[in-house]
């Protein structure tokens, strides 16, 4: 269990930084100060987090490769040595590097730094999901760009909202000036996460029939079943707590979202077995 | 008959929002519980390999 526990931590850090530096840099250019100190000091905690669970990842990986326990890695190096130059683990080095850029510098991004900082820690959870299945398939090219955009999606819908509900709740005005703004930018993620999620089954699975036949076409179909209710929560969203929003009225819009995110954190479980099933 | 008070009007209580903490440990667990299902459901759980590369080195 330790490399897909790891990997779920690791995604979810990960996600959490996209959403806090995405909301900063596009949703809140007119936050209060207050409200941007407490955003920028929690992104740096998520990142070390990111940072943290990435580096176990790593060690999860080449022990998983290797073939050994955590423990016996020690007594491998030469193993440890030859799995570390493999595309996998060089990709897990790349986003430990882009982590740790943002845990050590992600509290000083403003404005437009913040702004070009989101489209780089959006690319920190590409290098490893692009070097996985995607890359091996008949037409790999449009593969990777469906992931890609898949993951950019997800990543900005799930964070975002992360954000919002957990880290920015103490500051009612902000979050009545960014809930409309995400509210649109949601819409997009969910069309694009919909979207690329359709290509790369049509790419990646072998005909429509392995859907329900095999392990990897029965997760997709649970999580093509959790995205169709979270766009159902998304659509209520729209219909009634966002609107309540700008009357003032927080707390439905809170508590919604509180089970949405329950949703979500299900479907990056299931995304991650997803990863690791042939 | 004098009213010495004034009458305060009984209204249903509203349910809170969940606070942060409670927020994020959903969140981890919903995660947890959708691996370990959906590895239970697929049958992919840990199996040690019968070869490696630090059966090769050795």
């Amino acid at each position: 269990m330790g490399l897909p526990v790891t990997q779920f931590v690791h995604e979810m850090a990960g996600v959490a930084v996209v959403g806090l530096i995405f909301l900063r840099a596009v949703s809140l250019s007119r936050v209060t100060e207050p409200a941007r100190a407490h955003l920028a000091a929690i992104t740096v905690r998520w990142a070390w987090l990111w940072a943290g669970s990435t580096l176990a990842w790593i060690a999860f990986t080449l022990s998983d490769v290797i073939g050994t326990g955590l423990g016996d890695l020690l007594g491998h190096a030469d193993a440890v040595v030859a799995v570390s130059g493999t595309d996998r683990v060089l990709a897990e080095c790349a986003t430990l590097w882009v982590a740790l850029a943002v845990a050590l510098f992600g509290a000083r991004l403003s404005g437009s730094a913040a702004m070009s900082a989101a489209g780089h820690q959006r690319r920190g959870l590409l290098p490893s999901a692009l070097t996985g299945h995607a890359g091996y398939h008949p037409s790999p090219g449009v593969a990777m760009v469906a992931l890609g955009l898949h993951l950019v999606g997800a990543a900005i819908w799930i964070g975002g909202l992360l954000t919002l509900v957990a880290h920015l709740r103490g500051f009612p005005d902000d979050v009545r000036v960014a809930v409309p703004r995400f509210s649109a930018a949601a819409l997009v993620c969910a069309l694009a996460v919909g979207v690329s999620g359709v290509l790369a089954i049509a790419v990646m699975l072998d005909g429509w029939a392995a859907l329900l036949g095999t392990d990897r076409g029965q997760l997709i179909v649970a999580k093509t079943v959790a995205l169709v209710l979270l766009a159902s929560v998304g659509y209520w969203h729209r219909r009634r707590t966002v609107p309540a929003v700008r009357t003032g009225c927080l707390r439905p819009l809170l508590r919604l979202a509180a089970g949405e995110l329950l949703l979500m954190g299900a479907t990056v479980g299931i995304a991650v077995v997803l990863s690791i099933t042939a | 008959m004098v009213e010495l008070a004034p009458r305060v009007e009984r209204k249903a209580p509203v349910a809170r929002a969940p606070g942060t903490v409670a927020v994020l440990a959903a969140l981890f667990l919903a995660g947890l519980a959708a691996i370990v299902i959906a590895r239970w459901w697929t049958g992919t759980r840990y199996h040690p390999c019968a070869v490696g590369i630090a059966r090769s080195v050795r």
